[in-house]
C-alpha cells in the first residue's frame, strides 16, 4: 500500500481503521506504522467523522413518543397458552379435590348389612327359558 | 457485520436485552416504551437523513416500533446488539419506502435543494447536527444511502453493495464521492460548527 491509496482509503472509509473493509485493514496497519504521514492523513479523516456524528441521533418529540406508545400490541388473551392451559389445570385440581373432600364429608347411604341384603335380595332366582321359540335366533 | 459499540457506550449486555425483550412479548408496555426511549433517537434521525421528511422519517418510526415490538417473541439475544438490530429495521423500511416512492413515480425522485432538512428544525439533536444533516440531505440519493449503510450502520462494503444492489467498487465510489462533498461543504466551517456544539453542550439539552 502506498500513501495515494491510503488516502483514498480514509477519504472513503473515515479516520478509524477498524471501520475500514477487512481487506484493506492489515495493509493500512503496517502502512501506518511504517510512514509517519499515515496518523496525520487519518486525522484529518477522523473530522469529518466526527462532524458526521452530530448528525447520528435527532430528539423526538413527547407528542410522537405518545402516538407511538398508543400502538403497542394489546396481549391477545391467548397469546400465551401457558394462562389459558394453567387456568384449566387449576381448575381440575381444584374440582377432583373439591370431590374427595366432599365424598368424605357425605355419609355413607348404606351400611354394610343393608348392602348384603340387597345382594341377596335375588339370590334362588333362575329365568326359564325354556318357553322361547329360538328357531329365529 | 461485527457490532462495533460506538464510543463511550457499555458493553453490549444481551442478557438485559433479551429481558427486555421477554417483556416486550408478554405485553410489557413499561419495557416496550424502554426500548423506544432507548432507540427511538437514532431511528428517527435515521428516516430524517435517508428520507429527509421529517413527517415521513416520524412514520418510519413508528412503523419500526411496531415491527420490533411484533417481533420480540422471535428475538434472538447474542446475535445483534438491539439499538443494530433496531436502525436495521429503520433501514430496511427506509429503503422499502424509496423503493416504493421509485415505482409510483417511475423515476428517481427529484433531489430535493441544498438544505432542504428544515422543518422541525427544533427537533435535531444541535444546530450543529442540523447543519450536517442538511449538507447529508443534500446528497444524491445513492451517495446518501451509501454514506448512510457504510458510516452510519456499519455495514461492510459488501453488505452495502448487496443492499444496494451495486458492485463493491460502486459502492466505494459513491461513499467516496460523497464524503468528499460532505468535506468540501462542512470543513470550512469545522470550527463554527464545533464551538456552537460544545455550547450546545453546556446547555441543557431538550428530553425526549
Amino acid at each position: 500500500m502506498d500513501r495515494k491509496r491510503f488516502e483514498d482509503l480514509a477519504e472513503t472509509w473515515g479516520g478509524e481503521l477498524s471501520r475500514w473493509p477487512d481487506a484493506f485493514r492489515a495493509d493500512a496497519a503496517t502502512f501506518l506504522r511504517a510512514d509517519p504521514a499515515a496518523a496525520d492523513i487519518l486525522s484529518d479523516a477522523s473530522e469529518l467523522d466526527d462532524l458526521l456524528e452530530t448528525a447520528r441521533h435527532a430528539d423526538g418529540s413527547e407528542l410522537l413518543a405518545h402516538r407511538i406508545m398508543r400502538s403497542f400490541p394489546k396481549p391477545a388473551f391467548d397469546a400465551d397458552w401457558r394462562r389459558p392451559a394453567m387456568a384449566a389445570a387449576a381448575a381440575l385440581v381444584i374440582g377432583v379435590a373439591g370431590g374427595f373432600a366432599g365424598g368424605a364429608l357425605v355419609p355413607a347411604p348404606f351400611s354394610d348389612e343393608t348392602s348384603l341384603e340387597y345382594a341377596d335380595a335375588f339370590d334362588g332366582l333362575e329365568e326359564d327359558w325354556s318357553a322361547l321359540d329360538w328357531s329365529d335366533a | 457485520m461485527p457490532d462495533r459499540p460506538p464510543n463511550g457506550t457499555l458493553p453490549v449486555d444481551y442478557e438485559a436485552d433479551a429481558a427486555l425483550m421477554r417483556r416486550i412479548a408478554s405485553g410489557d408496555k413499561t419495557a416496550g416504551r424502554e426500548l423506544m426511549e432507548r432507540s427511538l433517537g437514532q431511528v428517527l434521525a435515521i428516516g430524517r437523513r435517508i428520507l429527509r421528511d421529517p413527517a415521513e422519517a416520524e412514520d418510519l418510526a413508528q412503523d419500526t416500533f411496531i415491527r420490533a415490538w411484533k417481533a420480540a417473541p422471535d428475538w434472538q439475544p447474542g446475535q445483534a446488539k438491539l439499538e443494530s438490530w433496531m436502525c436495521r429495521i429503520a433501514t430496511n423500511l427506509c429503503l422499502d419506502r424509496l423503493r416504493k416512492k421509485r415505482e409510483a413515480l417511475m423515476e428517481t425522485p427529484p433531489e430535493l435543494r441544498d438544505g432542504a432538512v428544515t422543518a422541525d428544525d427544533a427537533l435535531i439533536a444541535s444546530e450543529t447536527g442540523l447543519r450536517v444533516m442538511a449538507a447529508i440531505a443534500a446528497l444524491p440519493e445513492r451517495q446518501r444511502l451509501a454514506l448512510e449503510l457504510c458510516h452510519f450502520q456499519d455495514y461492510s462494503n459488501i453488505e452495502a453493495a448487496d443492499k444496494l444492489e451495486i458492485s463493491v467498487d460502486a459502492l466505494e465510489s459513491l461513499l467516496a464521492r460523497g464524503r468528499r462533498k460532505l468535506k468540501a461543504k462542512l470543513m470550512p466551517q469545522r470550527e463554527e460548527l464545533m464551538s456552537s456544539l460544545s455550547q450546545a453542550a453546556g446547555s441543557t439539552p431538550e428530553v425526549m
